[in-house]
């Protein structure tokens, strides 16, 4: 059973390593706007980490549907606990 | 059935009460969606034989969804893909496939290219069981065919249609959201009728640049008259489509359906992937998540690499806005309208990626900021967009009678086109944003005023018989929906 605080931590680190920033937090409603070099290529690139780093896959629809980190934190724990 | 004839205010007139009746029951909205969907589908058709390819078409995407519920395959998905593709490309009659014999000369292929979209968005979902539930062929066909939707979109996905048809049975619309939608039906009409229609009269057609040629045989005016086609034609487009979502939107709102946007003020984009951003955006969303979003994904996943991901994505932009331009028209000159796309995202993403490393991105961040840079950007964007919407509505004639038959002179003159244009463009555009900021600040002391329901409704009722006067004045063939055509 994945915890979301686990996940949270997590992310953060992988956050930090695509956007080459040791001091970068998130938050759940953290978006791409408050982020400076978040733009679709970015995104992509996150997405491929996250796929990694927690073993899962993320398909194009569920790409679309991050809204903010929340979502995405939401949508990781889902799939690692179902 | 254009949204522009009687008959389609009459189908409104009687739709909205019979909705507001019914309004509680999931299937009886339904069943009235189907009922509006299939009129006005079929008032389209000519004779049962020519509406049968789409009716075929649509019942392959039926099936295919329900394959793809029972068999999840994504090889299996892939297949049905490529059929589907096919399937549209053979009856929109791409050139390339024109060596298949067809049957029957005119059929209908109303809204084929957003079916394609949606059919192909449906058995992807489907396939990776993003949709919750069985899609029942109720469903499916209200959500290929909704009315208002079926001939230039907005492109939804099915899960959020779904979403809406829910939604809509609690929703209750406000005094101020009724006014809302009925602004802006009426400004969406306005739009199409009298300021496209302004610029769709003869004088702005390319048309109009080769008489010029022919008479005058000045290479100067020539271009000049050229470059006043484009631009009037680039504005055409955008106020006919524009204006037919606003009508779109705006009667979305009144059967209590909130369709996306398709534009966010697209001639302020400050570079050509920007523009695609905020012109028809939900047919770049669409490209972005199921087109981009895969190829990029699978690049970065063999080759990825920090020095060559922003270069993957420069490969990405130009497969999927090359294909995006493809998908406009089926004669050969939209091959080159193709190009032009790829090749002006693609090219933007390279410019970008080069300037972040030969300036630096804060250095590079700092001149974007520069409002000198800002308008000849803007300039710019507006100048390709509009030299690349020649493929459109002229021929490969039409470039070589207006600049010569060789390739470079066509090139030389696009090229001489383009500067001219984004030099004109930036500085029309600066003054434009200079008075709208002096209007804002001189009306700013009557914001209380305009706020009032009596300058409200007589703002509305202005628009209202100004839009009579313009169709009383215009009676003729309605105005055609430019992206119906694509």
């Amino acid at each position: 059973m994945a915890e979301r605080n686990e996940v949270v931590k997590k992310l953060e680190g992988v956050f930090q390593d695509v956007f080459d920033d040791d001091d970068l937090q998130i938050q759940d409603s953290t978006t791409a706007d408050d982020i400076d070099e978040w733009d679709s290529l970015m995104h992509v690139t996150l997405v491929i980490s996250i796929e990694k780093s927690f073993g899962l896959t993320i398909n194009a629809s569920e790409v679309a549907e991050f809204e903010n980190v929340g979502g995405m934190i939401d949508l990781i724990v889902r799939k690692l606990n179902s | 059935m254009s949204f522009v004839s009687l008959n389609f205010f009459i189908l409104i007139t009687i739709a909205l009460p019979l909705y507001y009746s019914i309004k509680r029951s999931m299937l009886g909205t339904k069943l009235l969606f189907m009922i509006l969907n299939g009129i006005f589908f079929l008032s389209f058709a000519q004779s049962l034989k020519s509406i049968l390819p789409l009716l075929v078409f649509l019942a392959c995407g039926y099936i295919g969804t329900l394959i793809l519920k029972k068999f999840p395959n994504t090889l299996l998905m892939w297949l049905l893909i490529l059929f589907y593709v096919f399937s549209f490309l053979y009856l929109k009659r791409y050139v390339f496939l024109d060596f298949i014999p067809i049957w029957e000369s005119s059929f209908l292929v109303i809204g084929i290219s957003y079916m394609l979209f949606r059919i192909v968005q449906l058995n992807i979902d489907v396939r990776f069981n993003t949709i919750e539930g069985d899609v029942s062929l109720l469903d499916y066909f209200n959500f290929t065919c909704f009315f208002l939707c079926i001939a230039s979109g907005p492109i939804q996905r099915y899960q959020d249609f779904e979403d809406q048809q829910k939604a809509q049975l609690e929703y209750q619309l406000d005094e101020k959201e009724v006014f809302d939608a009925f602004s802006r039906i009426i400004t969406g009409y306005l739009k199409v009728v009298f300021i496209a229609g302004f610029f769709s009269s003869d004088i702005h057609q390319l048309g109009y640049a080769i008489n010029i040629m022919d008479i005058q045989r000045s290479p100067f005016l020539t271009l000049g008259w050229y470059l006043f086609s484009v631009t009037s034609i680039t504005f055409y487009v955008y106020f006919n489509f524009s204006g037919y979502m606003d009508i779109v939107i705006g009667l979305g709102k009144l059967f209590c359906f909130k369709l996306p946007e398709n534009f966010n003020e697209p001639f302020r984009s400050k570079n050509y992937i920007e523009f695609w951003a905020r012109w028809h955006i939900t047919l770049g969303l669409w490209l972005k998540t199921y087109v981009f979003n895969t190829i990029l994904k699978v690049l970065i996943s063999r080759w990825g690499s920090k020095t060559a991901t922003p270069y993957l994505a420069v490969i990405a932009f130009f497969v999927c806005f090359f294909l995006m331009g493809l998908w406009h028209g089926a004669t050969s000159i939209f091959f080159l309208y193709a190009l032009f796309q790829g090749f002006g995202v693609s090219g933007n993403k390279l410019y970008q990626v080069n300037m972040d490393k030969y300036f630096g991105k804060s250095r590079y961040k700092k001149l974007k900021e520069n409002v000198f840079y800002d308008f000849i950007c803007r300039g710019a964007t507006f100048s390709y967009l509009a030299i690349s919407m020649t493929c459109l509505w002229g021929t490969f004639g039409d470039l070589l009678t207006l600049f010569g038959d060789s390739v470079y002179s066509i090139m030389g003159n696009l090229f001489l086109g383009f500067f001219v244009l984004t030099l004109i463009s930036s500085i029309l555009m600066f003054m434009f944003e200079m008075v709208l900021k002096w209007m804002l600040l001189l009306s700013s002391p009557f914001e209380k005023i305009i706020d009032t329901l009596l300058f409200r409704n007589t703002y509305l009722g202005a628009k209202f018989y100004f839009l009579a006067y313009c169709l009383l004045i215009n009676v003729g063939a309605p105005p055609a929906f430019v992206y119906q055509e694509f």
